[in-house]
């Protein structure tokens, strides 16, 4: 039952990308492309699981004062490992190595991405390895379904391909722009607000029809 | 004992043993997953897996082979990729150059030029290297007028000077 709720907390009720709105500068910048989405989404996951896993280990021995610059060292380490590995697997595959070119300076930048940090600080920090490793893959997992749809939407609707693979040769290139995912992004916010809402209103509501609000004529 | 450990101490102590653990595990890890710096060309190149071999002790005329590796594509095709910096011409120097080539037949798979020099912004021509695809490198002249590769002369000698460096070596190593 806690695992349900957990899994429902990182992907829809608490989704970091849709909901909490954190680590917007990576979504904009590497949701251009489904496959950059989903390789960022990726490496988010691997390090939240892995940093989760390491900061609830070590809850009880790092003092109270010093949390936040270890938490920032440990989450550092994972970066660090995801760095090398894509690299490592990149030498390997052309495909790869483009998504390592592609993330850049965001690949780094993981390290204060607000995601990690606010798990690491609010949920790691004070639950069991088990919950700990559960709640970093569910926001992953969260994080990462966010990411690889609006990269797909930006891609089908400036690109007109999906995952590389060309699908019309109709284009509109401002949603390969900066200002495009800001726009996208915004449009994913406000459908994803607008579903959540009506599906808990509709809870609520006990599973009844929503009526509209009575308007009085003056 | 307990007076040394001081909650200053033992915050100091708590992140510093942090920190040598986590050098630590990277230090192992880049042990095991190091990756030379330009060998991730080779992939860019042709899509293959490699592993790099020890580039062979061979007097070469018109450059050196920097890195050296072998591979297999998902086809089984045997590889053999060259990472070739070319003595250049004229006033064209430090052309590098990736060359992957069929290990038996020495069919030239793919090649692009790394590093441009330093002889100007003169443009190589993609689809006039891009032909050299499919030819085998011992049909390569470095020294045919007719084989333009940029729109410079110098600049054109030093690539195909890299060719024949990678002709050379293969003919060398991987020749009967």
């Amino acid at each position: 039952m806690k695992i349900k709720e957990l899994a429902l907390d990182g992907i829809i009720r608490q989704n970091p990308a849709l909901k909490l709105v954190l680590g917007t500068c990576s979504i904009l910048a590497l949701s251009n492309e489904a496959i950059n989405g989903l390789g960022m989404g990726a490496a988010v996951t691997f390090v939240l699981v892995c940093s989760n896993l390491v900061i609830s280990i070590l809850r009880n021995i790092i003092p109270d004062k010093v949390r936040i610059p270890a938490f920032i060292l440990i989450i550092a380490t994972f970066v660090t490992v995801v760095k090398m590995l894509l690299y490592y697997l990149g030498s390997k595959s052309a495909a790869i190595m483009g998504i390592y070119d592609a993330m850049d300076i965001f690949l780094p930048l993981i390290v204060v991405n607000c995601i990690i940090l606010a798990r690491a600080e609010s949920f790691a920090s004070h639950n069991t390895v088990g919950m700990s490793v559960l709640d970093g893959l569910f926001m992953g997992i969260g994080y990462t379904v966010a990411l690889t749809l609006l990269g797909a939407a930006r891609e089908i609707l400036g690109s007109g391909s999906i995952f590389g693979v060309s699908l019309w040769n109709f284009k509109i290139e401002f949603f390969t722009t900066p200002a495009g995912a800001f726009m996208t992004y915004g449009l994913f916010i406000a459908l994803f607000t607008f579903v959540y809402d009506r599906i808990v209103r509709k809870r609520k509501l006990g599973g009844a029809k929503i009526l509209k609000p009575k308007t009085t004529e003056v | 004992m307990k007076k040394i450990l001081t909650p200053s101490v033992k915050c100091v102590l708590t992140l510093v043993i942090i920190a040598v653990v986590c050098v630590a595990a990277l230090a192992i890890l880049n042990d095991l997953l190091y990756v030379p710096p330009d060998f991730s060309a080779f992939s860019n190149a042709y899509t293959a897996e490699y592993d790099q071999v020890e580039v062979a002790d061979v007097a070469l005329q018109n450059g050196k082979v920097l890195l050296a590796v072998e591979g297999n594509d998902s086809q089984g095709k045997e590889l053999v990729g060259l990472y070739i910096e070319s003595n250049g011409y004229g006033k064209a120097k430090a052309f590098t150059v990736i060359i992957i080539l069929e290990k038996d037949t020495g069919t030239i798979l793919s090649s692009y030029i790394k590093e441009q020099g330093n002889s100007g912004p003169y443009e190589y021509d993609e689809s006039k290297l891009a032909q050299l695809t499919g030819t085998n490198i011992a049909d390569i002249d470095a020294k045919d007028p007719e084989m333009v590769i940029t729109g410079a002369t110098h600049s054109s000698y030093a690539v195909l000077n890299a060719f024949a460096t990678a002709k050379e070596y293969y003919q060398t190593v991987y020749g009967e």
